[in-house]
């Protein structure tokens, strides 16, 4: 096992001990058994496992999203500047999503309103928060966010609706969501499934800048090794429901210590194999 | 860094809030009239080819040959089709729908007296459907599998499997003969009391513009029986599709994705709401078009003197012109009602409007 220990001085993110069951008609599923997590400030920490292992579930425990059927155990959930989010009411916790935990899923066409105009859903956002801004400043807001994330002509977009959006501009309107109340943590979700593969790199780019330029920290939980290796620091190998392997980045891919993610990491198709198909 | 990566102003299409919806206007009312046209066509020939002879049946099956060939001259029906087609257009355009074979009323005034009555039964029913069912749908979509989505898919079902008119008779029999709460089922108002004069031909609000107060609350309390029964049955109808639709909306990734931003649970409600209103919003439109008409049973309780009650003795008396009358009434409301729904279906969804 490699060394367990953050290798940032400050952790942003602590998680010890979380389990997550889920009541069903057919008995209790214990669907994450105990996991360790910490990121550091300024941090990518990727999470990779197959779907069904509890990534997302995780992530929704973290986040306190999970339905009411579900029961979230942890030794601790320690968020810094906060304190424990297991023990932060319902009420407190709603502040914490959004202004100190941003979040980005999977598909951006199923994140945005398709009704309201993607100005609005700024509005809504900063109105939800207890921003007192006008429509004005709410606008000029959006418009440095949709900015600050590549976007070429933001009135445009602000005025728009999501289903006019391409792919890859609908994701750097939630990445740009998620972050204009500039919370210290990001938590992304697949962020770059269902993209083109172009795109996909401009996206992960993008999300990594933000972290980098601005010392924040980031869960990143994806499938593909490809972004982890490229992008994250250190890694978690998750396997239905429990960590079995996690380490810095570069020797977690050097020298697997779990059969598990050997078998993860050869099921990547290695550039030799795949020149030897093209021809 | 590589953070400005850049996207090219092609890739959006640009937002015509204006024209979008002006658009869809136009090609909506362009269709209703082609449309309202093909119902005036049907209703014409339901008279002139259907089999059957008018003359006939106007005369009776005691009347001579010679009487029948006098019936048919004087209705016109031994001249060409073609002819006898553009007089009934012609008519139509003057208000012009020709009388019943039995009482001699035109059928516009019929109409025009009749229509109102069914409209105020039918537009009430519809809105306290809809707020009663939307809550109940809501409530239950929200609280998925507790007490008040119990509660409440029990309801739904008791009222869905009741009849209406089975309903109405059980409310008349509990609010008015055993409580005493209700007045008699004897129609708009009173059997002794006065309609006000004709202003609107809607009884409470000619009783309001003409100032008799009376009349007004006995016109509003003789309506309470009639729309709730119609009104809690179709309610049942609003509150399964509303707790689907907006409990589909509640479980998607949209709402989730508002939850994890820190939106309030009012306004995730509201966002689910917002995208349910269309399916919700079509079906007041579909419920509210059947009910043209479709209410005929409870109006026939009530002793409401609407449009339903009447197309009943038409249809029982083979008086073709009521008949015709009332097909071209639900027809053109049927339509009205649909290009509406249209229209006001797109101007909610940007995804329509700006397609």
């Amino acid at each position: 096992m490699t060394e367990t220990t953050p290798t940032t001085p400050e952790t942003v993110l602590d998680v010890q001990g979380l389990t997550v069951d889920i009541a069903t008609p057919d008995g209790v599923v214990h669907a994450v058994r105990g996991i360790d997590l910490a990121v550091g400030r300024g941090e990518i920490l990727g999470v990779v496992g197959e779907s069904g292992c509890g990534k997302s579930t995780t992530i929704k425990g973290i986040l306190g999203l999970l339905p009411p059927n579900a029961t979230v155990g942890a030794d601790k959930i320690e968020l810094a500047g906060h304190g424990d989010l297991l023990r932060t009411p319902t009420k407190k916790m709603r502040h914490v999503r959004g202004r100190r935990i941003g979040f980005v899923a999977q598909n951006p066409f199923g994140s945005l309103n398709p009704i309201y105009s993607i100005e609005r859903q700024f509005h809504e956002l900063q109105k939800a928060h207890g921003t007192k801004v006008s429509k004005k400043e709410s606008r000029e807001i959006a418009h440095a966010m949709l900015d600050g994330v590549g976007i070429v002509n933001p009135d445009r977009v602000l005025d728009g609706f999501a289903h006019q959006l391409s792919g890859g501009m609908a994701q750097r309107v939630v990445i740009a969501l998620a972050t204009t109340l500039s919370p210290q943590l990001l938590i992304a979700d697949e962020p770059t499934t269902g993209l083109d593969v172009t795109v996909q790199a401009q996206i992960m780019d993008l999300i990594s800048g933000l972290v980098r330029s601005e010392q924040r920290s980031m869960l990143l939980v994806t499938h593909d090794l490809g972004v982890i290796a490229q992008y994250a620091q250190r890694v978690v190998v998750m396997l239905d429901g429990k960590v079995v392997e996690h380490g810095r980045v570069e020797d977690v891919m050097v020298d697997p210590q779990h059969e598990y993610t050997r078998k993860l990491i050869s099921s990547v198709p290695k550039r030799e194999e795949l020149h030897d198909v093209i021809g | 860094m590589t953070l400005s990566t850049t996207t090219s102003s092609q890739e959006l299409s640009r937002p015509r809030r204006g024209t979008g919806a002006l658009r869809l206007v136009a090609s909506r009312l362009v269709f209703l009239v082609a449309a309202l046209f093909g119902v005036v066509t049907l209703s014409f020939l339901l008279v002139s080819v259907t089999p059957g002879d008018p003359a006939e049946v106007i005369a009776g099956p005691v009347a001579s040959q010679s009487q029948i060939d006098a019936i048919r001259a004087d209705l016109g029906l031994d001249d060409p089709l073609w002819d006898r087609y553009t007089d009934y257009i012609g008519g139509l355009l003057q208000g012009d729908l020709g009388t019943s074979y039995y009482t001699n009323l035109s059928i516009t005034s019929e109409i025009g007296n009749r229509l109102p009555a069914s409209l105020s039964l039918i537009i009430l029913s519809v809105v306290f459907a809809a707020v009663v069912g939307i809550g109940v749908g809501s409530a239950g979509a929200y609280f998925r599998g507790r007490w008040p989505d119990k509660l409440g898919r029990l309801g739904t079902s008791v009222f869905q499997s009741v009849p209406d008119f089975f309903l109405g008779l059980i409310l008349i029999y509990v609010v008015f003969f055993v409580m005493g709460l209700a007045p008699a089922p004897s129609g708009q108002i009173g059997i002794s009391e006065m309609r006000p004069e004709k202003i609107t031909g809607f009884i409470t609000i000619d009783a309001l513009l003409r100032g008799e107060m009376a009349t007004f609350w006995s016109a509003v309390s003789h309506l309470v029986l009639p729309v709730v029964t119609l009104g809690l049955v179709y309610a049942a109808y609003f509150s399964k599709t509303s707790r689907s639709t907006v409990g589909k909306a509640l479980n998607s990734q949209q709402a989730q994705f508002a939850r994890a931003m820190g939106l309030p649970e009012r306004t995730v409600l509201r966002y689910a709401f917002v995208e349910a209103r269309g399916t919700i919003v079509t079906y007041a439109g579909v419920i509210f078009a059947a009910l043209i008409g479709g209410e005929a049973i409870v109006e026939q309780i009530f002793a409401w003197d609407g449009l339903g009650s009447w197309a009943v003795q038409g249809i029982l008396r083979l008086d073709i012109p009521v008949v015709q009358g009332m097909v071209l009434v639900s027809g053109a409301i049927t339509l009205i009602t649909y290009t509406a729904l249209d229209i006001i279906v797109g101007l909610l969804d940007p995804r329509i409007t700006h397609g």
